[in-house]
């Protein structure tokens, strides 16, 4: 048996390996790559890795080589940001796209971080936006499939004021050792219980097999504890304030929305049944420049909260819409308004498929094959097989993936079926 | 050899040199301080901003470093504009606020590969120091203009 180790930074692969019972065992490293948007090699990584690539690339994953084949066990994300706002839920999707694949989850993200305004003159600690715990319960319980979170560490428990914490690193822990440089202190107790369930996973694995793994991995008691604990975490940390991205939401009746579609394309259109079938829809506004990060972890997010009632996205009690410009509902009326906003950057739709026309100069399809070159070929027939599926930039992958419609001031996109 | 190898190369060496180090990033890290433009050309958020890939201190001497695996030459270019635009001088004073510091000087780090070390090498004009490093961890210093790592 052995590990093959993907990875996007070699230090954060070697502090892993090194920390865990991995250490132990036989592990190859590999570069991962994130898509075929950004390099010419993406076609090398194999199928199985491939699909939980498809939404966004991870910070590591772990694979298993048997005489019986190659699956990945883990993947994991880690992320020194402040937690503040959107930025925790940023990277949701590719939380989401491995436990949709049946690969357990980590996310390793900072309960607070220093953030220094006005030219330093004042410091916070800005906390984690708790609806990160809630997404991930989501995703866990929808797909069985563990999703855990553990603290990056930092000084904000044993130092809450923020001007006598050390500000070195925006307070957070990190290892002194140069090989593991920007890894999380790993003689902190968050760390401990990290490598504690990433060789819970091992073992299993080791024990059973992949397959029974993964059905059985939920019963772990380390696992179940640290969902218990993330649970706790939320109720903890939740107020009556409603946190981004639920704040930037407004939920509205969907023959509205079929409307608002209709005057925007054609009266006579007929919306297939998919939208029509769900009575209300989530609009999630974007009041600003058509654009990607944060905003697709976002969408994924409210996939999970608002939206989802099974393991695919046809399987939700409301529509998901993603809103580039500032939105008017009238909910008496039932009419829906898209307008630009004279404040902020104006979206249109042509932005959005100028990033599509810009995905599609990485497409070889339309070579003729004595115009190939050679080391083009197989990659040309990996896009043979899955189109632009991996040559869009993410934003692109990711929308269309999610949201049922996407609205603009100036024009709509949406899905029939 | 990647840029993240060439970093923490030179990180090591730094370190056995005495060298304290302030801030370091390398690609995927997150580990990097953003220098913003002086406040008369700071437009936007973080538009214009720049990480360096090291800064690292000693005797009053700063280091400020743009790594590579290979010849960039817009790093070149972008070190001798902050040196000689100073268009981030508030920000570096800032982050060199704890340390007394008199002089700065700006140098690449890059893989020891000599066709990449020869193309940088027609770009010195622009820099104080030139360093490579292998996956052996070994350090060469190709140029030095000022003879700091000889003399700090």
């Amino acid at each position: 048996m052995i590990y093959r180790i993907w990875y996007s930074t070699e230090g954060f692969a070697d502090y892993i390996i090194d920390k865990t019972i991995l250490k132990s065992r036989k592990c190859v490293k590999r570069l991962l790559l994130e898509s075929d948007a950004k390099t010419n090699h993406f076609h090398t990584i194999p199928d199985h890795i491939k699909k939980i690539l498809y939404l966004d690339a991870h910070d590591l994953i772990i694979e298993v080589i048997t005489s019986k084949g190659f699956e990945p066990i883990l993947s994991i994300e880690e992320s020194k940001e402040a937690g503040t706002g959107h930025n925790p839920l940023q990277r949701f999707a590719r939380l989401a796209a491995s436990v949709e694949n049946n690969v357990p989850t980590i996310f390793i993200y900072p309960e607070a971080t220093i953030i220094s305004r006005d030219s330093g003159t004042k410091k916070t600690w800005d906390k984690i936006n708790p609806n990160i715990f809630l997404a991930m319960e989501e995703i866990y319980e929808t797909h069985k499939i563990p999703a855990l979170l553990f603290y990056y560490p930092t000084f904000f428990k044993s130092q809450p004021d923020p001007y006598k914490a050390p500000y070195k690193d925006k307070g957070r822990k990190e290892e002194k050792t140069i090989k593991y440089a920007g890894c999380p202190d790993s003689s902190d107790n968050e760390m401990k219980a990290l490598f504690n369930v990433i060789n819970k996973i091992i073992e299993k694995v080791e024990e059973v097999g992949v397959i029974d793994a993964r059905e059985n991995l939920i019963t772990e008691r380390a696992i179940r504890d640290r969902r218990k604990w993330m649970l706790s975490e939320y109720a903890k940390k939740v107020t009556k304030k409603v946190n981004s991205p639920i704040s930037a939401t407004t939920i509205v009746k969907t023959s509205s929305l079929i409307e608002y579609l209709k005057s925007k394309s054609s009266k006579s259109i007929k919306i297939g049944e998919l939208l029509q079938s769900r009575k209300e829809s989530v609009i999630y506004q974007i009041d600003g420049g058509f654009r990607g990060d944060p905003y697709p972890g976002c969408l994924a997010t409210l996939d999970y909260i608002m939206c989802r009632n099974g393991k695919s996205f046809e399987e939700r009690d409301k529509n998901l819409i993603i809103c580039f410009g500032t939105l008017d509902y009238n909910s008496t009326k039932g009419t829906i308004n898209v307008t630009d906003n004279p404040k902020t950057k104006t979206s249109t739709i042509t932005d959005l498929t100028d990033a599509v026309k810009q995905s599609e100069k990485r497409n070889l399809l339309s070579l003729d094959f004595s115009t190939l070159k050679k080391s083009q070929i197989p990659r040309y027939y990996m896009q043979m097989r899955y189109g632009s599926t991996f040559s869009k930039v993410k934003h692109i992958r990711v929308y269309s993936y999610f949201a049922d419609a996407i609205i603009f001031p100036d024009g709509v996109l949406w899905r029939d079926a | 050899m990647k840029e993240e190898k060439v970093t923490k190369n030179l990180l090591e060496w730094l370190e056995i040199e005495n060298w304290t180090i302030v801030c370091y990033d390398f690609p995927q890290s997150g580990t990097g301080v953003i220098l913003h433009q002086n406040n008369e050309l700071h437009t936007t958020k973080n538009k214009g901003s720049i990480i360096p890939d090291i800064v690292a201190v000693k005797n009053g001497i700063a280091l400020f470093f743009e790594n590579k695996d290979r010849f960039y030459k817009p790093d070149f270019e972008k070190l001798y504009e902050i040196k000689n635009q100073k268009k981030f001088s508030d920000s570096l004073n800032r982050l060199l606020s704890d340390y007394p510091i008199t002089e700065i000087h700006y140098g690449i780090g890059i893989s020891e590969i000599k066709k990449e070390i020869d193309k940088s090498k027609l770009h010195l004009g622009k820099i104080d120091f030139l360093i490579s490093t292998n996956t052996e961890k070994e350090v060469i210093i190709h140029y030095d203009s000022d003879g700091i790592f000889s003399n700090a």
